[in-house]
């Protein structure tokens, strides 16, 4: 996929970085591991690092980006301290010296105490000026941790939900580089469920109607017009695809978790799951 | 664990939580948990009291009693 990166998915929103690929039910998963350069007039913000395996090319996205004029790297927000979304941080504050790092910062000191003094808290409704468009930190409705949270950028209305909205796609299929509504032969409620069933296992347990209703809330509010999740297909058609995503929640809630037990006996032995 | 990583476990079917927590603690004679966040509990007496407070709330979690609802990311309980 990384060939067909970086990708404007919005104005002045680039999609960068690469696949996933996992092994499940003797297939090949594919799932996005994606990052995003969001360039305001006066600097741009990366959100999400990639994974830590990925640093090379998502470098090297940004490099092809800033020579075509796009601001400087002043900005890092990542959803939350998770190794496919905060992976890349030590080499991203290392590469770009001028970038401070946003959001909730828990924790990173401790990991990186040399660069502590360039991390920065955000809690809702804060917002990163870019110049001519901003990004804020918004409510975190589908989380992994505690510390999550998402981000909007104000200008072309785009949400960034980290683990929300994550699921797979069909490499065999040429998903690779595509936004949702181009990957027609993509089963969005099936691999959404198996993408709950697999990583994000409270949401089998929690009731996803209450859930789903807040998405809505949340998507009416700003005025969403595209999402970019870390793990799922951008989404540039909110009304007709996120419905779609919905059912697969839902849908996964009702059937019962597959386990870990029963996994291995389906996968065999080293099989990973797509862990958000 | 309502307050850190388990915020959806009110209203959840730990029913069966708790009997895969239980058939590990039938299964094995266990006299230290090394858990990779919380205390190092040691002894068969300090096992026991916490297997038991853990089984307690996840008991007092389960959706026959509680009800599944959307949890705020700040929201304490």
């Amino acid at each position: 996929m990384a060939g067909k990166m970086p990708r404007e998915i919005a104005p002045g929103v680039f999609w960068i970085g690469d696949c996933l690929a996992q092994r499940h039910k003797c297939k090949t998963y594919h799932g996005y591991n994606a990052a995003y350069l969001i360039a305001g007039e006066t600097a741009s913000c990366l959100v999400e690092t990639g994974h830590p395996k990925d640093f090379p090319v998502i470098e090297r996205h940004m490099g092809e980006l800033f020579a075509r004029g796009v601001p400087p790297l002043k900005y890092l927000f990542v959803t939350h301290q998770e190794t496919r979304h905060c992976g890349g941080l030590g080499r991203v504050l290392k590469t770009f010296p001028d970038a401070l790092l946003c959001g909730d910062v828990s924790d990173y000191h401790l990991a990186f105490p040399q660069y502590e003094h360039r991390m920065r808290w955000m809690h809702e409704g804060d917002e990163i000026d870019l110049g001519g468009r901003s990004l804020m930190a918004v409510e975190p409705v589908i989380r992994d941790l505690r510390t999550t949270w998402w981000a909007f950028e104000t200008r072309e209305r785009v949400l960034f939900p980290g683990d929300g909205f994550a699921y797979s796609h069909y490499h065999e299929d040429g998903h690779c580089g595509l936004v949702a509504e181009e990957a027609t032969s993509l089963d969005l409620p099936d691999v959404s469920s198996t993408f709950a069933d697999l990583a994000l296992f409270w949401t089998k347990v929690a009731d996803m109607n209450a859930y789903c209703d807040r998405l809505d809330l949340l998507i009416e509010r700003y005025g969403v017009k595209t999402i970019a999740p870390t793990h799922g297909l951008p989404i540039t058609d909110v009304k007709a695809t996120v419905p779609k995503v919905q059912a697969g929640l839902k849908a996964a809630a009702l059937t019962p978790e597959s386990g870990t037990n029963e996994k291995l006996q389906l996968t065999g032995a080293g099989a990973a799951s797509p862990a958000v | 664990m309502l307050n850190t990583r388990y915020w959806w476990l009110e209203g959840a079917p730990t029913d069966q939580i708790r009997r895969g927590i239980g058939e590990v603690f039938d299964k094995f004679d266990v006299e230290t948990i090394a858990p990779g966040y919380g205390c190092i509990l040691r002894g068969r007496k300090v096992v026991a009291r916490h297997y038991r407070m853990l089984d307690d709330f996840l008991k007092a979690c389960d959706r026959s009693v509680a009800v599944s609802r959307y949890v705020f990311r700040d929201e304490e309980r």
